[in-house]
């Protein structure tokens, strides 16, 4: 008896309780909507703003102003997926008016580079000490991006993300997108107040990541750091000059390359390591070199070899006794593109540089 | 004198002790363990060893020859409990053939693949994966049965390839490395290369 009674009260229940959880549906809808509508009216500036005050090339001078003027040290690791990480050392100072640039390897044989305004010098336990005329080290951040952000914006375009964390500091963030999609994609985190480069993704055509450069911390300092004040560069190597290339002309050359990709140096050298005579055309972006290799192919191949090793790619064919390979930080297809748009021209009609 | 071995334990660990550097000066018992500690830790780390003192491995291999060898079971441990050890000997024996039938199983199904294993034409060219560099030929590319003559000749080819991919991949670095370098000595050559 009492479980019927029961039965019959249930549909009055339930219906008053929906009847009350619509009264607070409405209400608390309505609610939300007043919230929004009120909320609209200050938002409406703010984004304006900011997008008025930061401007992409703006914080792109003001990054290479950075690198190139500021006194700092920062510890980087350099992880590249299935390998293990490298981690690094890097100061920057200015010293007697120059500036000078320390780039040390922690892991393994002490590994440095010292760069004293145009004089590099590399001091490495495995090879005799030497010393280049570079403007620049090749470190782990793509050095036209943070030195010369003019260099690479004919094949890239740098979009401002928005603003992120990255090693404990606020950070600006920014992708650096190929233009012709062709290339690896970039992210990139740099110091919302210093301005220094804090993070560097390379990203594939899926999205995954191939290499990361992240630093894990960064001092900025008023003072030159004690490492320069000791270094003198009189302590350093001399220059060692390289011998511009002889008179030479290739019976080949890319008669189209993907945007912004140029032509960077063409010579005929030796392998140092099998001593293969091989005609030698370096082509850059800015952000990445590709090298293209044609060298007489004594042995037969018949597929082509193709692998990525360390975010570099390796393109090799032979054909008619001729092997052809592109080597260099860009996608399979795009390497696989270069290699076909190779073509024999008259070798009379090329000049001598 | 255990105490001691202890607190110099502890300290070798980084750990609080009241062994003091002055204390391993002066007592050549404990310079010894201390060396001793150092080894073992290195091993269990996993770092490196660098043996600079043969005398711990002489010591060993006069402790194994010091040994006596055991040819017979000791007799005294079944005699405590006679009922429990014949139970576990025959729970033992019994795993011990079921894992060496495991074992001939494996071992026939492995000969049986091994046997009908179809001959693939050898490929020169790893077409994935990262295979360049200086990673070691690995033997399983020639399983097949081949002669020894035919297995030599493909080993030399992997390994030419590996040396002629290698060596562009180095010359690869070095020339990005030079590349700098020629822009700013050889200027107006590079000026004369781009237009063409």
């Amino acid at each position: 008896m009492h479980d019927i009674s029961s039965s019959k009260q249930r549909p009055i229940c339930s219906i008053v309780s929906l009847f009350s959880f619509l009264l607070v549906l409405s209400v608390s809808t309505f609610s939300v909507h007043a919230i929004e509508s009120d909320s609209i009216d200050e938002n409406i500036e703010e984004p304006l703003l900011s997008t008025v005050t930061m401007d992409v090339d703006d914080l792109l001078t003001q990054m290479s102003m950075a690198t190139n003027t500021l006194n700092y040290q920062s510890t980087l690791i350099v992880y590249r997926p299935g390998y293990e990480p490298i981690p690094y050392l890097w100061k920057h100072g200015i010293k007697d008016g120059q500036s000078v640039e320390l780039l040390n390897e922690l892991n393994g044989p002490n590994a440095r580079i010292v760069r004293f305004g145009n004089q590099v010098s590399f001091l490495n336990p495995d090879m005799p000490a030497h010393s280049l005329q570079q403007s620049h080290i090749h470190g782990p951040f793509a050095h036209n991006l943070i030195r010369n952000p003019e260099l690479i914006s004919e094949a890239y375009e740098v979009i401002l993300v928005g603003k992120s964390r990255s090693a404990g500091k606020e950070a600006w963030q920014l992708r650096i997108v190929s233009r012709d999609n062709s290339r690896y994609h970039y992210i990139l985190w740099m110091d919302a107040q210093s301005h220094l480069p804090l993070k560097l993704n390379t990203l594939n055509v899926k999205g995954e990541l191939i290499e990361q450069v992240q630093a894990t911390n960064l001092q900025i300092s008023e003072t030159l750091d004690a490492d320069f004040a000791q270094l003198e560069q009189s302590g350093m190597p001399q220059i060692m000059h390289i011998n511009p290339p002889k008179a030479f002309s290739l019976n080949w050359a890319i008669n189209r390359l993907p945007v912004g990709m140029k032509k960077v140096k063409r010579d005929i050298h030796r392998l140092s390591i099998t001593d293969d005579v091989v005609e030698y055309v370096l082509l850059s972006d800015g952000m990445v070199d590709v090298s293209v290799y044609l060298q007489k192919a004594s042995f037969a191949q018949p597929d082509d070899v193709l692998f990525t090793k360390d975010a570099v790619t390796f393109l090799s064919r032979v054909n008619d006794a001729l092997q052809v390979s592109v080597i260099g930080k860009i996608p399979p297809a795009t390497a696989q593109r270069i290699l076909q748009m190779i073509e024999s021209v008259d070798a009379s009609a090329t000049v001598n540089p | 004198m255990s105490d001691k071995f202890e607190q110099l334990s502890a300290w070798v660990d980084g750990e609080q002790s009241t062994t003091q550097v002055d204390d391993v000066k002066t007592d050549v018992q404990l310079q010894q363990k201390w060396q001793d500690y150092h080894l073992v830790g290195d091993t269990l780390r996993g770092d490196e060893i660098l043996l600079t003192d043969k005398s711990l491995l002489e010591s060993i291999a006069d402790a194994l020859d010091d040994e006596p060898t055991v040819l017979a079971p000791n007799p005294n441990k079944s005699k405590i409990i006679p009922i429990w050890s014949n139970v576990v000997s025959l729970a033992k024996q019994s795993s011990q053939f079921a894992v060496a039938a495991s074992v001939a199983a494996v071992m026939i199904l492995g000969v049986q693949n091994y046997n009908t294993e179809v001959s693939q034409p050898f490929t020169t060219a790893p077409t994935s994966g990262p295979q360049g560099g200086l990673a070691p030929v690995s033997l399983s590319q020639s399983r097949t049965i081949q002669t020894p003559e035919q297995q030599m000749n493909e080993r030399q080819a992997v390994l030419e390839q590996r040396k002629r991919i290698n060596a562009l991949l180095v010359d690869h670095q070095q020339q990005i490395r030079l590349q700098a370098a020629i822009e700013n000595v050889n200027e107006p050559k590079i000026e004369q290369v781009k237009p063409e």
